[in-house]
């Protein structure tokens, strides 16, 4: 998947065509998929299943396309990332219960892209700009790859490399959530990067 | 995948054993570094770890997807403020990292002092002994091979034998995690570079004499460092530490020559470019800026303490200019002004022994760092020192390099005007027609005089080298507009204005200069007729000119660019 291809998949899905934009969300679903997991099983420190918040922000994304302004890679997993941290933020306060929902956003989250007001349009483009300039830079593609190399790895490789890369845990920590000697852990964690990279290489 | 990780991952024997246990040390190390964004320990680890390289760039990529907490407008529209603090207690927790203590093998970092080109230096605890020191880790990527880190180790424990009050003794040489470092005592006063000179600068007779203990025991502590050997090579005010009680310290010695031995001995490696000027331009003697390593010597180090002396009589760097290129040309042609012009109390003795120190000529300098000792002690005592004011052709070497565009002008304007009143006293021309020649000149002599106050003493030199530019122009013109035919050969003055404009290492004066020669010359051509009895001998005068512009000026984009990445490839700071 080369950069112009990706871009070449956003400016048609952007015109209309909807088997690219069904290509282009499928792509992003182990990417989307992935970090979420990372935010939220940080957050709640047990493992979760995000299959809901993934196929919900890859459904937003599906109707409020029309407001994606971006042309580049980098720009449409910026808004991707944007409408992803929204849900997952929703997520957070209905899990802990402790605040009270917010009647508008919650009416953005449902109305989107059939009944887009002014201020949600400004929402959208808000979120867009939250990447960090040193992001944007980056490579994003490789982030792409990278997502659904992590998504082949068997369980317990995908999930030493979610607690020590991704949650930035300690060994002594990732021992302890994995029920391993941190020895273990560590043997694990190198042979789940060795065959990520193996992965990586046969893309 | 390499052998190495093969072994990694069928653990047969112990040794197998052991190796993937390192990859996992080294790796996790560099996960640690990634997440706590220190890019350069990452690099130092890379270097010295070329198997691992693609797990690293694995780990890399994962980093990129890890959740970010930069992201803050998050927080922003979060209702309860606990939630959010839990959503990214992970991340930081992973950014406050760099002010806990780091472990490092028996030392714990606990502070960063400074980094430079080489390495970083840490303030560190040593476990087993429970004592302060100050540790220097040395970038990997400044060993080309086994057999320099072979070479580096012998160095520094010969570096660690040697034994001076005013010298900042070394404990130990040794590497963690591929990382080579070494430990020093810890002198807590911090060096000269941040701590005195401001007060220094600031002056009563009392200081003077402070400076001259001071640059007495760090001479004391070179001639001791001479006695073993070692050409210290970068000796300035960083380097000399200053403890509690106002001695000096010198650090950090032997290492550049250690680093010059490895550079030279194997000039096929690319390497060897970032390490090809070891010092610091600003306070490197003429012969390490030019590259001479042959000519480096013990003397070499005179200069340098020459010029802390400068900088710690005045309060200013003498050679020190805004890019390394500058600086390095400085300290090969330029000559600082008086230390006395900066502040007229400083001790003519203080002064001369300054100056001496800074001779372009090895042959001129003190022989010794113990001479230069002598000499300082002499002042301290009040009695007669052996450095001599400069005899006139030294007066006229300095005086050129210190202001070199005015005495060329004034050299130039000299030799022309001679010529001419010569030629006027022996065939008697017309009166009318000197006296217009020679009001140019003198009128030339006193614009450059002008120009040259302007750069000393106004803040936008560059302005003022354009005007000076201009006038040169200006003034050419003049000169050729009232010269007799035929002009043919004075027109060599436009191209020799351009290529003199070069040596300011400025493109943009150089094409200004070009441009300004052409228009002038279409004015020449306009008032001149003669010039277009062959039409076509103009139009290619023209392109020869604009060819010269263009090539000088390519010439200095090509310096400038060396420069840059020179200044990005700096051994030290």
């Amino acid at each position: 998947m080369s950069q112009s291809r990706f871009e070449e998949l956003i400016h048609r899905a952007r015109a209309g065509d909807r088997s690219a934009e069904n290509e282009l969300l499928q792509k992003c679903r182990s990417y989307v998929s992935l970090i979420a997991r990372a935010q939220i099983e940080g957050w709640m420190r047990t493992k979760f299943d995000a299959s809901d918040l993934v196929q919900q922000t890859l459904l937003e994304a599906h109707q409020g396309l029309e407001n994606f302004k971006g042309q580049t890679e980098a720009e449409w997993l910026g808004w991707l990332r944007g409408i992803l941290n929204h849900n997952t933020l929703d997520f957070a306060r209905k899990y802990q219960g402790a605040a009270k929902r917010d009647v508008k956003r919650e009416f953005s989250i449902n109305q989107t892209g059939r009944n887009v007001d002014q201020s949600d349009r400004q929402q959208w483009e808000l979120k867009d700009q939250t990447e960090t300039p040193s992001r944007i830079l980056l490579n994003r593609e490789q982030e792409i790859l990278m997502a659904e190399a992590v998504a082949q790895l068997p369980a317990d490789y995908q999930e030493v490399i979610m607690l020590r890369n991704l949650q930035r845990l300690s060994f002594k920590q990732v021992a302890e959530r994995m029920n391993r000697s941190p020895g273990a852990a560590q043997m694990l964690w190198l042979r789940a990067l060795n065959q990520l990279q193996e992965l990586l290489e046969c893309v | 995948m390499s052998i190495e990780i093969e072994k990694a991952l069928n653990p047969v024997s112990n040794e197998q054993d052991d190796q993937s246990e390192l990859a996992v040390e080294v790796l996790n190390q560099y996960l640690n570094y990634l997440q706590t964004h220190d890019p350069e320990s990452c690099h130092g680890l890379r270097a010295v770890n070329p198997e691992l390289k693609k797990l690293m760039t694995c780990l890399d990529s994962l980093e990129r997807l890890a959740p970010d907490a930069e992201r803050s407008n998050l927080k922003d529209h979060s209702s309860g403020p606990e939630d959010a603090t839990l959503l990214f207690s992970q991340t930081d927790s992973g950014r406050s990292l760099p002010h806990q203590t780091i472990e490092f093998g028996n030392y714990e970092l606990l502070d960063e002092l400074g980094r430079g080109g080489m390495g970083v230096v840490y303030k560190a605890r040593q476990k087993d002994l429970n004592r302060i020191v100050a540790l220097k880790t040395i970038l990997s990527n400044q060993f080309a091979s086994e057999e320099e880190v072979r070479r580096f180790y012998l160095e520094a424990q010969a570096a660690g034998r040697l034994q001076h009050s005013n010298i900042v003794p070394i404990h130990e040489v040794g590497q963690y995690l591929g990382q080579h470092y070494f430990t020093m005592d810890y002198i807590s006063g911090g060096s000269l570079a941040n701590s005195n000179t401001r007060q220094l600068s600031e002056t009563s007779q009392g200081d003077f004499y402070q400076v001259a203990s001071l640059m007495l025991q760090v001479s004391q502590a070179v001639q001791y460092l001479h006695s073993k050997d070692i050409i210290h090579r970068d000796l300035k005010p960083s380097n000399i530490l200053i403890d509690e009680n106002g001695m000096a310290h010198v650090t950090d010695f032997g290492l550049a020559k250690i680093f010059d031995a490895i550079q030279t001995g194997s000039e096929d490696d690319a390497r060897t470019q970032s390490g090809m000027i070891v010092g610091t331009p600003g306070y490197m003697s003429p012969e390490q800026a030019a590259g001479q390593l042959t000519e480096i010597s013990a003397r070499s180090d005179i200069f340098s303490l020459g010029t802390i002396l400068y900088e710690l009589l005045t309060g200013v760097s003498p050679f020190k200019q805004n890019s390394p290129l500058d600086s390095l040309v400085y300290v090969i042609e330029g000559e600082p002004p008086l230390p006395q012009t900066h502040n007229s109390s400083i001790p003519y003795q203080l002064e001369l022994i300054c100056l001496k120190c800074l001779e372009k000529d090895p042959d001129l300098r003190y022989q010794s760092a113990s001479e230069l000792a002598d000499d300082l002690e002499r002042f301290i005592a009040g009695e007669p020192i052996q450095a001599q004011p400069a005899g006139f052709r030294q007066r006229f070497q300095r005086w050129f390099r210190r202001q070199p565009a005015l005495v060329s002008r004034l050299s130039a304007i000299a030799l022309s005007a001679g010529i001419i009143q010569t030629v006027y006293s022996t065939q008697g021309i017309d009166f009318t027609y000197h006296l217009k020649m020679m009001t140019i000149f003198g009128l030339w002599a006193m614009l450059a005089l002008f120009f040259q106050w302007g750069l000393d003493h106004l803040k936008n030199k560059e302005k003022v080298r354009f005007c000076w530019v201009a006038a040169d122009v200006s003034l050419l013109t003049g000169l050729l507009v009232l010269a007799d035919s035929p002009l043919g050969i004075l027109l060599i003055g436009y191209p020799m204005l351009i290529v003199a404009a070069g040596l300011f290492f400025y493109v943009r004066l150089v094409l200004f200069t070009t441009v300004l020669s052409i228009l002038a010359f279409a004015v020449l051509v306009l008032l001149r007729p003669e010039l277009t009895v062959l039409w076509q001998y103009p139009v290619i005068y023209v392109m020869v000119l604009a060819i010269l512009g263009m090539i000088t000026a390519y010439q200095i984009f090509r310096v400038r660019v060396l420069s840059r990445y020179y200044d990005l490839h700096r051994p030290e700071r």
